[in-house]
């Protein structure tokens, strides 16, 4: 495998990662837009907790 | 990854299960009795006795005052944490092999098996804390469709709004939780349908079968979403909170294992990334198939019961969550960016 195939695969890997990820992310826009709709979309809960050190 | 090993059952595990705050682990087993473990060192809070068969299934209720196990007795038991009492008892026509309540744990499934002529059933039974007797009369009975195969598994999706059930011939349901009408149906597994858990929001989940995959469905439009292969019968999926992970255990069955090196049997619990597909990482411990996997409720690690009969819980170190694909960074740092200007 000389190197310009190498980076051609390692390119074409990163494309495919970056495009599911795109997917994913409109599919949980999609659905979280959704959840908004129905009132039962819930915030990420920030932990109320004292740290003593 | 420190692993610590929870001895206690004598039998194979059939289920472990983390309370809401992941402060407590809990796990049935086939020689009929319920441990309560603490998941931070290990050490076994208490058990609660009182089935006389194997038990299937447990779940507990958001405040972790009580827990229900359903047994291969016929019965379903409600339980008090605190003293381990158990203070009612739901018969049933046959075995029990899973309960889950709702949201507010106002209602709970019972899922039935299909056995001596008598249909398997998903039943609703409702319940109320504020009294010990409960009320036997069901609010709902789920009668499985002539075309599908017996239910194996089952659980609330997003809002109570659905049941979504597994079969034993690969199908998956969407059942009105109000109603019991089948909505959707679809097959994504060619074999039976192990396991059946949710992402924490419960608007997708993750089945595992014994045709050796996995796969990620919406519960809205009822699409596959992701398909993982695990080279091995999978009997329990969990979707991870904090990384964008899932975990798969499984095996051979011992009867299909020829040898007795454990390396044969594929004993391992397997990470894969959730949208990427790729194997990430094993564990390996059990000296038998793994039945069931749990996540910590905050995703700092997660427990497995074999059918060597041990509990292996695990806290993942700092790396677990500090690995980031180029393309996750990249992302993580637009987004960040994006935020900034946006304040």
């Amino acid at each position: 495998l000389d190197s310009m195939e190498a980076d051609a695969n390692l390119r074409e890997i990163i494309m495919r990662r970056k495009k599911l990820l795109k997917e994913w992310k409109e599919y949980r826009d999609f659905v979280e837009a959704h959840l908004k709709e129905l009132g039962l979309y819930e915030e990420e809960k920030k932990e109320d907790v004292e740290v003593i050190e | 990854m420190r692993p610590i090993l929870l001895k206690g059952h004598e039998r194979p595990l059939s289920q472990v299960k983390f309370n809401r705050d992941g402060d407590l682990l809990f796990s049935v087993s086939k020689d009929s009795v319920a441990s309560i473990w603490y998941s931070s060192n290990g050490e076994r809070l208490g058990t609660l006795n009182g089935h006389s068969g194997a038990i299937s299934a447990i779940d507990i209720d958001p405040t972790t005052t009580f827990a229900i196990t359903g047994s291969a007795d016929f019965s379903a038991k409600l339980w008090r944490v605190e003293t381990g009492e158990c203070i009612f008892t739901w018969n049933t026509v046959t075995p029990v092999r899973g309960v889950e309540f709702n949201k507010d744990a106002s209602k709970v499934l019972v899922l039935t098996a299909e056995v001596m002529g008598h249909p398997g059933t998903i039943s609703i039974y409702p319940v109320d804390f504020t009294k010990e007797e409960q009320s036997t009369e069901p609010l709902l009975v789920i009668k499985r469709q002539p075309e599908l195969g017996v239910f194996t598994v089952a659980g609330w999706s997003y809002g109570d709004k659905y049941i979504i059930a597994g079969h034993n011939d690969g199908s998956i349901s969407k059942i009105d939780a109000e109603t019991g009408e089948f909505l959707e149906t679809a097959k994504y597994h060619e074999g039976i349908v192990t396991d059946l858990q949710f992402s924490p929001d419960r608007t997708y989940f993750i089945t595992s079968s014994k045709d050796q995959s996995a796969v990620l469905v919406d519960v809205l439009e009822f699409k596959l979403l992701k398909q993982y292969q695990a080279k091995a019968p999978v009997n329990s999926a969990v979707i991870t909170p904090v990384k964008d992970y899932i975990i798969l255990g499984g095996g051979q069955d011992a009867k299909d294992v020829t040898t007795t090196k454990s390396a044969d049997g594929k004993f391992e619990s397997k990470i894969f990334h959730k949208i990427f597909k790729d194997e990430i990482g094993r564990i390996k411990g059990h000296f038998g198939p793994i039945n069931t996997i749990a996540i910590h409720p905050k995703g700092t690690g997660f427990a497995s019961g074999g059918e060597d009969g041990y509990v292996r819980l695990h806290h993942f170190d700092q790396p677990y969550f500090d690995f980031q694909y180029d393309v996750e960074k990249t992302a993580a740092a637009t987004n960040k960016a994006s935020l900034q200007t946006a304040s």
